[in-house]
């Protein structure tokens, strides 16, 4: 998914001018950590879908060691809705900007 | 976390002109939406996927940020007419849900609460993605 990467990965100046803008303290998704993050998603799905046929080796850092995959799935879905939404934003400061 | 508490009631009650959510250009939907704005129209799909809100009552569901969700329910005492509201924190973590809410303690989500508010999580990617965003949520690819 060439065209996804390119347009999440953002440059660092227009990521801390956005911020400024809006005032978050919030701190952006780094692109490193959204690299292919529809991609995760998906094998977090199957990962997810497994699961319930096989269960996931037992971890002693997890409270709900069969729902680790689960919580890695929705972490992606809530980095990726934040994603989309600061692009939102710093799309509006980009355009004002030209 | 007093600070969190503090910006998601800073989005859920902010004194922006909001009837500029009604006059959405058509060529470029959210061109002049701030982050807040944005966070509204997202809340009012959240706020919908848990069931009719009862009369009165006033309710936003939304992603705060990567790992942070937002609960905010405001209703009225029937018998004393005061206004309660309560605005609980979600917190994803690699080993469980945290749930705070301000006053109370810290607990990890368990059961039927956990079950549903990842059903609700995985809808609201969804429907916002799609709907907000026009992104195929499973692709990320534009929608036509």
């Amino acid at each position: 998914m060439p065209e996804l990467n390119n347009e999440f990965q953002l440059p660092q100046e227009r990521i801390q001018a956005t911020l400024l803008e809006h005032g978050t303290e919030l701190s952006f998704h780094a692109a490193s950590e959204s690299a292919a993050p529809y991609e995760q998603i998906r094998l977090a799905r199957e990962a997810v879908a497994l699961a319930s046929t096989a269960p996931l080796e037992q971890s002693s850092d997890s409270l709900q060691p069969e729902m680790a995959t689960e919580f890695v799935l929705l972490k992606q879905m809530g980095a990726n809705i934040y994603t989309l939404r600061q692009r939102e934003l710093d799309s509006h400061l980009f355009n004002e900007a030209a | 976390m007093a600070s969190v508490f503090a910006k998601a009631l800073s989005l859920l009650t902010g004194t922006d002109d909001q009837s500029s959510l009604l006059k959405l250009p058509t060529k470029r939907p959210f061109k002049s939406l701030s982050e807040r704005e944005l966070i509204q129209l997202e809340s009012d799909i959240g706020s919908q996927l848990f069931g009719p809100i009862p009369a009165g009552n006033r309710r936003e569901f939304f992603c705060l940020d990567p790992t942070t969700w937002i609960w905010y329910e405001e209703s009225t005492d029937v018998e004393t007419g005061k206004q309660k509201a309560t605005t609980t924190r979600y917190e994803i973590h690699d080993n469980g849900i945290l749930k705070a809410q301000e006053g109370a303690h810290y607990s990890y989500l368990e059961g039927e609460e956990l079950r549903n508010l990842s059903i609700a999580i995985q809808m609201y990617y969804e429907q916002v993605a799609r709907q907000i965003y026009k992104r195929d949520p499973r692709t990320g690819q534009k929608l036509a």
